[in-house]
């Protein structure tokens, strides 16, 4: 009999839990061979040897370099310690609105939707995301156990244990909550009752010890025998007994059971359709990791607005299925660059209210560089008239940089504002067109914010005197900008996000204050920079 | 076939796609009339997206390819066609209205507009005009890109698999809309892999076999009652 065969007699036997177990072993054991395969290629299982043995001995020497205080300190540490212990154990009460863990679409569809205890289906999951809240609690309390070494004098050796310990029951309790917040009815109730309780009861007994002492002056750490140690979950921040483990013992078992007992029929109601849009978040999430490893932006990978319409099907916000606002559109009739302008607007206007405070921000930025540059360009060629010679050429390239500078910003601000890419390539939308329209947002918002920075930048020492030479450099280096940016990335096909587009239409703009004025004519770089906004607006692509 | 004194909606000489070193088409030529109603099958994999895919550019190719007369790359060959692919290319942030208010002034076409509407209520998506289709299924977002696109009236439509995805009420109604299209003078060219889809739309049917575009033999009454499956 193969393997495969067990793995069906053992489920078609009535042990569902052995089914899953089996389908479980089989998954985890073919990606952890994945995994090793790919470690081992990618990075060479003899380096990872390496980097853990330099690691450990790093760690012991860090250790031993330690500097242990002459004399120990006062056990106020302690008592500040555990009351965060307790506000972390009680902000469990905030959360619940989402599982703390979900299922991927393909154990939803085939496990969850089994008959099959939930607990069963989850049992992986569960132990899998303990793990790692038991790695990062144990972490924090052997950082503890040196701190305490060092500066206190005291010896906590169960510290790391008891950290897991509390992260894992937190864990749980924050399961329970979830239950309790989502359950309709009486199904409710039980986990909503153990929630509540063990919240209540590891809060209250993590800043027992710190209340004492902020409120009357005790000393727990100092002053108990003791058998009071095992009555507070931190008992171990300041005592070196087997006994601290007794109540972070207790909390994580009863935890445990609520949550066993919890699973044991019923899925919580919202669980399944919270989890299909987790997956979908982690998978949007992932994407946009590789994307940024791989140097894609991260349009090229959702839509605009994607991430915030997920989040608002997830929690059943208004946004999941219809948008919130909407911008008037203009006539069917219309030339197509209005239509373009719309659909970039419209993306912009639907994305979250926090978005636009740093795209105005961007934009704020764009205008002010813009506005120092176009003063560097103006008065570069001023001194020269002035005084021929003058400055040198450190003096001129520092003005090119601030183009270099001011165009980098305009591009930025850009590249947030032209919106998704258009289907051009298909769609009969001249060029110019597709140019214009994407280009009117970030104008319209370049123009809005001028005023303002032109009122911070007259602050400034480097502020310039208003102009029509001055009007003309800001509008040429943000135009040639803009436009540079544009038509670069619709040319190649290249995101707008992405650094590329972004660096070549800033080096676009500086080009004729990088040349000119290191070969000594910058009287002539705003002829040329007008010069350039004309070639690149009347570049067809 | 097309008679050739018809000036051609499509006309495609020795199209060659070569990807990855494979020859997926070879020296392929086509010509559809104005009112041509075309089904291109083929086994999975034969090629059959890659060639409309190389008709509008999306795949690099050689041949000639000219659509009403003109290269499709330009923007007056792009004026002549609109291109439906396998996959419903959406604007997850639009609504369904809105696409279809974007398609018509993409297309200079005020008239879509309203025609795309109306299509979609066809299609009984009248109630979720204002949604978003990334809330829908696979075949509401199908209706959705078909709408589109027929509401367009090109004198080409070139449509990548459009019955997958759809139910049956939507398959018939589709069948009916692309004749109607034919009849009224535009060309339209589809693939799919079910044969029985020439009887439902009373197609001309060519298939891709091993790179190769040629004519299809249709069993007699493969059409009645035919379903995309």
């Amino acid at each position: 009999m193969s393997v495969g065969e067990t793995g069906v007699a053992a489920a078609s036997a009535g042990r569902a839990s052995a089914g899953i177990a089996y389908l479980r072993g089989r998954t985890v054991a073919r990606s952890l061979r994945a995994y090793v395969r790919w470690v081992g290629r990618a990075i060479g299982w003899w380096t990872v040897g390496y980097l853990i043995f330099w690691l450990v001995v790093f760690g012991i020497s860090a250790f031993e370099a330690l500097p242990r205080s002459a004399q120990p300190v006062p056990l106020d540490p302690v008592y500040y310690a555990g009351a965060l212990v307790a506000l972390w154990f009680l902000s469990v009460l905030l959360s619940g609105r989402v599982p703390p863990l979900n299922l991927d679409s393909r154990d939803l569809y085939r496990l969850a939707l089994a008959p099959v205890s939930p607990h069963d289906v989850l049992a992986y999951r569960l132990w899998l995301r303990r793990g790692t809240r038991a790695l990062g609690g144990a972490a924090l309390g052997a950082i503890w156990a040196l701190f305490a070494s060092a500066l206190l004098h005291r010896a906590t050796p169960w510290a790391p244990l008891v950290g897991a310990l509390l992260a894992v029951a937190r864990f749980d309790v924050g399961w329970l909550r979830y239950v309790a917040r989502t359950a309709r009815g009486s199904s409710g109730s039980s986990p909503r009752t153990a929630s509540l309780l063990l919240t209540v009861l590891g809060a209250a007994s993590a800043a027992l010890p710190s209340f004492l002492y902020f409120t009357g002056g005790a000393a727990p750490a100092r002053d108990v025998g003791a058998a009071a140690v095992g009555l507070t979950v931190t008992s171990a921040l300041w005592s070196g007994s087997w006994l601290v483990l007794v109540a972070p013992v207790l909390l994580a078992v009863a935890a445990h059971v609520a949550v066993r007992r919890s699973l044991r029929e019923e899925w919580p109601p919202r669980f399944a359709s919270q989890s299909l849009v987790l997956a979908q978040l982690q998978g949007l999430r992932s994407m946009q990791f590789l994307a940024a490893l791989a140097g894609f932006g991260f349009s090229g990978v959702a839509g605009p607005g994607e991430r915030e319409r997920l989040l608002a099907t997830l929690h059943d916000r208004p946004g999941s299925t219809r948008p919130r606002r909407s911008l008037p559109r203009p006539s069917a009739d219309a030339p197509a660059w209005q239509g373009i302008a719309w659909r970039a607007a419209t993306a912009l206007y639907r994305r979250p209210v926090r978005t636009w405070f740093l795209l105005a921000a961007q934009v704020f930025a764009a205008c002010c560089g813009g506005l120092v540059a176009a003063g560097q360009v103006v008065g570069g060629a001023a001194a020269v008239t002035a005084a021929p010679g003058a400055g040198g050429l450190a003096g001129s390239l520092g003005g090119a940089l601030t183009v270099l500078v001011a165009g980098f910003l305009t591009a930025r601000a850009t590249a947030a504002f032209v919106g998704p890419g258009l289907p051009s390539k298909l769609a009969p939308v001249p060029a110019s067109a597709r140019n214009l329209g994407r280009s009117v947002p970030v104008l319209a918002a370049l123009a809005l914010f001028t005023p303002l920075a032109w009122f911070t930048t007259s602050l400034l020492p480097v502020a310039a005197t208003v102009s029509s030479g001055l009007l003309a450099a800001y509008a040429t280096i943000l135009l040639t900008g803009v436009l540079a940016v544009e038509k670069y990335s619709s040319w190649t096909g290249v995101e707008p996000g992405r650094m590329e587009p972004q660096l070549v239409a800033a080096l676009l703009v500086a080009l004729p204050a990088l040349i000119l004025q290191a070969l000594g004519y910058p009287d002539w770089v705003l002829g040329s920079q007008i010069a350039l906004l004309l070639v690149v607006s009347l570049i067809e692509v | 076939m097309t008679p050739q004194n018809v000036d051609p909606v499509l006309s495609v000489a020795s199209l060659s796609v070569r990807l990855g070193g494979v020859e997926i088409v070879s020296d392929a030529d086509l010509r559809l009339a104005p009112g041509d109603l075309t089904l291109l099958t083929g086994p999975n994999g034969a090629g059959k997206s890659t060639f409309l895919r190389a008709l509008v550019g999306l795949v690099p190719s050689s041949g000639d390819v000219e659509i009403v007369g003109r290269p499709p790359a330009t923007l007056s060959g792009r004026e002549g066609f609109v291109f439906v692919p396998d996959e419903p290319a959406l604007y997850e942030d639009l609504t369904l209205a809105e696409h279809a208010y974007l398609n018509a002034v993409l297309y200079r076409d005020p008239g879509a507009e309203e025609r795309a509407l109306r299509l979609l209520e066809g299609f009984g998506l009248e109630g979720r005009l204002g949604e978003f289709p990334g809330t829908h299924s696979r075949g509401m977002r199908q209706k959705l890109s078909l709408s589109l696109a027929v509401a367009l009236e090109r004198p080409l439509t070139l449509l990548d698999e459009p019955f997958n995805g759809l139910d049956l009420e939507a398959q018939d109604r589709l069948a009916a809309l692309l004749k109607r299209l034919s009849d009224g003078g535009r060309a339209v060219f589809l693939t799919g892999h079910q044969r029985d889809l020439a009887g439902l739309l009373d197609a001309r049917v060519v298939e891709i076999v091993d790179g190769r575009l040629r004519p299809a033999a249709v069993a007699d009454g493969a059409g009645a009652g035919a379903r995309a499956r």
